[in-house]
């Protein structure tokens, strides 16, 4: 009963959205203010509707309804209450519903609020928001609902997939879906300035903390994933360039290629059309992602090709795509640049070549993920590129951006001084000269890595100077002591120093990538019973095996036990225990390493298998220098977020828009 | 636009497009079905010089596993209708691949392996750790469904 009120208030809420539409559209046409109102009051309505239909979805879940198809699919009598909870998203139909929650949700947010100086907007705003939340919902009632029942219901259910039972799966999906979908608010808000014909950044200056969020949730959403194929896939990576993390990534470093390039509209009013290009191609590249990986198109293990949805998704999207352009064509002359571009050397300049640059790399991403497509269209067959085509393209560029991030925040405006700007490299410089002749001294001394490392070592210093140097000159000017001038300078300009913060994050993961990607080593041994193996400077050795207690009521869990003890001097490291899990109903096993080392070298052991009854076993040893930096480096990050998006003190943003004229003077 | 300014972009763009230029020509795999490894073959097509994306369906049967020497042998066919229509008698492919037995390598699995075709007629997969893929949860999930 309570599942069908949740199915009826689904169809309800496709009304809602089809109102808002009509209403909103026809309100500016008849300049009738009622008319916008009610499309408003229809759109924030669609929230509460799609939370209902959810909860009728969670009812079904929690009350093991199995004549729900969807519920038999994801959940049995075993699951735990926590995961018939989260089962929610556990699958496609599901997941479709819970990103309609989250469009929904954010639409309210955005709704709420009070439209005053951009009340010309809100018609537009609506009827984009809500056109495309009509798509996703009107999927979800005819190509995947998840409220299809069984003519002959089942006594029990499949049970929740056994690799979705982690704490980084259940929260991955959710952060992807919220970076995906909070990018429609930014969307939306451009093309109703297009719409209007506004020449001011209004757009931008309403849009931007929407576009932070985005951000923030695809980051947030692509470490996690990163993390949960870590800990669960029992193969000591993280990334492994597959076309579902590439396709996020992709629209992660058009966003933040955005972000950076919206500085510059905002400062400096320069930069307007490419910007409302750069959060289409953002926006579109959601949708080409999410559908690319479910047409089938592409060989990824993560696709469903079984799928219908992949060509409505690509429909839908070249609609959006055509539409914005044509829009963008008809206002090109509101989006004229109101300053030139007059050095390389100079903020804008630098922040040009880094956009040119996060987009050349999203495309080379792009590009080689579609490859086997495009191959096949021109030749007939289809020709892949491994991982390690990305890291022979990404890499190079990805590394650029590394250093621009040290470089760009001494620059000025207009046109930098390269005496200042020598003049405040020379720390960083020296640390990165000291770390470079460090590592090829005594570390494994390989020059590639060596250099990159060093690399983020400048970026690194030059950062946190940029805040040493902000103190410095509040504890000369006002005398205020280290930490309270720290506090005001951050508070004063939070979204500089949450965004240095991120920075720093963005060069600690990447030490983590260049720590593992280079220097990383794995070995795999078959041993008998006492005996040892070394892999790294770590000898194992092989205890045997035992059935213990599986965490889930449905898995019988084997262990095995070794003996961790340095190779150098046979001191005791401790003990490792890698388990192998398997579900007999979904015939499927999972192999769950042990990790020991230390934060700098993470040692990941899997336990491969055994023979007659663990007389022989073998392992899997990664040894994984500095991955550990990645997940610190991913809590940095948020971290710097939390600091650029909880403006203290909202007067702020005005203030910034002065220009600091001279190099390296802290904001004001 | 300044001319600096667009030469510049220029310079960088060609850059990009020459390291992918060389990127592709040293890592890229072309993409056969198991069905066209079979027909190549019956017509004499020597397909053992390139790197080769096999895709396929795993015969749980077929699958050898020696654990002392990590040494990893099975069949794929070409598609699950095939597997299930023709049974034995569905054209197959040898895979060998050394190392860890996969968890996920189970009867009417999907696998992407990266490698070469031998003269033995054998299918060797690579040695990088993405040259043996099985289908993710979210397919394995919606083929199951499909299958009852």
């Amino acid at each position: 009963m309570i599942t069908d009120v949740g199915h009826i208030a689904l169809i309800i809420s496709c009304v809602a959205c089809l109102y808002a539409v009509v209403a909103s559209l026809l309100g500016v046409r008849r300049n009738d203010e009622r008319l916008v109102q009610s499309g408003r009051t229809a759109a924030m309505l669609v929230f509460p509707l799609v939370l209902a239909a959810c909860i009728g979805l969670w009812y079904a879940l929690l009350t093991f309804d199995f004549s729900v198809k969807y519920v038999a699919d994801v959940s049995s009598l075993a699951t735990p209450l926590f995961f018939r909870i989260t089962a929610l998203w556990g699958s496609q139909n599901g997941s479709i519903l819970f990103w309609n929650l989250l469009l929904s949700a954010f639409i309210f947010a955005a709704m709420l609020r009070s439209w005053k100086e951009d009340k010309e907007l809100l018609p537009y705003v609506t009827a984009v928001v809500c056109t495309v939340t009509l798509f996703f919902i009107a999927i979800n009632l005819v190509a995947a609902n998840p409220f299809t029942r069984f003519d002959f219901p089942p006594t029990d259910g499949r049970g929740l997939n056994p690799l979705l039972r982690h704490a980084g799966m259940i929260i991955h999906p959710p952060m992807l879906y919220a970076g995906y979908t909070s990018f429609l608010i930014p969307f939306g808000f451009c093309i109703a300035s297009l719409a209007v014909g506004r020449r001011d950044n209004l757009w931008l200056i309403k849009s931007r903390r929407w576009t932070l969020v985005g951000w923030a949730f695809l980051a947030s959403g692509l470490l996690l994933g990163a993390r949960w194929a870590h800990d669960v896939l029992g193969w000591g990576g993280y990334w492994g360039w597959d076309p579902s993390e590439n396709m996020p990534f992709v629209s992660w470093l058009f966003a933040t290629a955005f972000l950076h390039s919206a500085m510059i509209q905002e400062k400096r009013g320069m930069f307007k059309n490419w910007n409302v290009l750069l959060m289409a191609v953002t926006f579109v590249s959601i949708f080409f992602g999410t559908s690319f990986i479910r047409s089938g198109l592409l060989t990824s293990v993560h696709a469903f090709a079984q799928s219908n949805l992949g060509p409505m998704f690509l429909g839908f999207m070249v609609l959006i795509l055509a539409g914005t352009i044509i829009l963008w064509f008809k206002r090109l002359d509101t989006l004229r640049s109101e300053n030139k571009l007059d050095s390389w050397f100079s903020r804008e300049g630098i922040f040009l070549l880094q956009n040119v640059l996060f987009v050349s790399t999203a495309l080379t991403i792009f590009l080689g993920t579609i490859f086997p497509t495009i191959t096949e269209a021109i030749s007939g067959v289809k020709i892949t590129v491994g991982p390690p085509f990305y890291n022979q393209v990404a890499g190079p560029q990805l590394a650029l951006l590394v250093i621009l991030m040290g470089i760009a925040p001494l620059l000025a405006w207009r046109k930098a001084n390269a005496q200042a700007i020598g003049r405040m490299s020379i720390i960083p410089a020296i640390a990165a000269v000291l770390s470079l002749i460090v590592l090829l001294v005594t570390g494994p001394g390989q020059i590639i890595p060596s250099l990159c490392l060093a690399l983020c070592v400048y970026t690194f210093v030059q950062t946190l100077l940029e805040y040493g140097r902000g103190v410095q000159a509040r504890v000369r000017t006002a005398g205020e002591s280290i930490p309270t001038a720290l506090w005001h300078l951050i508070r004063r300009n939070q979204r500089r120093y949450g965004g240095y913060l991120i920075h720093i994050g963005i060069v600690l993961i990447a030490v983590g990538t260049i720590g593992k990607g280079f220097y990383g080593t794995d070995v795999i041994r078959n041993v008998k019973l006492n005996e040892s193996f070394s892999a790294g400077r770590y000898t194992f050795t092989y205890r045997g095996i035992s059935n213990v207690t599986c965490e889930f009521s449905d898995c019988q869990s084997v262990q095995a036990a070794l003996l961790v003890t340095s190779a150098s001097d046979g001191g005791l490291i401790g003990a490792v225990f890698p388990h192998r899990d398997s579900y007999p109903v979904q015939q499927y096993t999972a192999t769950l390493a042990d990790i020991t080392g230390s934060f700098n070298e993470e040692v990941y052991v899997i336990l491969a298998g055994w023979e007659s009854a663990g007389t022989t076993a073998s392992f899997q040893v990664y040894v994984n220098p500095l991955i550990n930096w990645i997940w610190l480096g991913g809590i940095v990050l948020i971290f710097g977020f939390l600091i650029a998006f909880w403006q203290l003190e909202p007067g702020t943003v005005r203030r910034t828009a002065q220009l600091p004229q001279t190099v390296g003077a802290p904001s004001k | 636009m300044k001319p600096k300014f667009i030469i510049g972009i220029g310079i960088i763009i060609i850059a990009v497009i020459a390291i992918m230029g060389f990127a592709v020509a040293g890592n890229s795999s072309m993409e056969v079905a198991v069905n066209d490894v079979v027909a190549q073959r019956a017509q004499g097509v020597d397909l053992t010089q390139r790197s080769l994306k096999l895709t396929g369906v795993v015969v749980g049967d077929s699958i050898q596993y020696d654990a002392g020497s990590l040494h990893l042998e099975f069949d794929v066919v070409n598609s699950r209708d095939d597997l299930l229509a023709n049974g034995a008698k569905a054209p197959r492919q040898r895979v060998v691949y050394q190392g860890v037995k996969p968890d996920t390598l189970v009867n009417e699995a999907h696998a992407i392996v990266t490698g070469k075709l031998s003269g033995d007629g054998k299918f060797y997969a690579g040695q990088a750790q993405d040259s043996l893929m099985l289908q993710c949860p979210t397919k394995y999930q919606s083929a199951d469904t499909a299958s009852r």
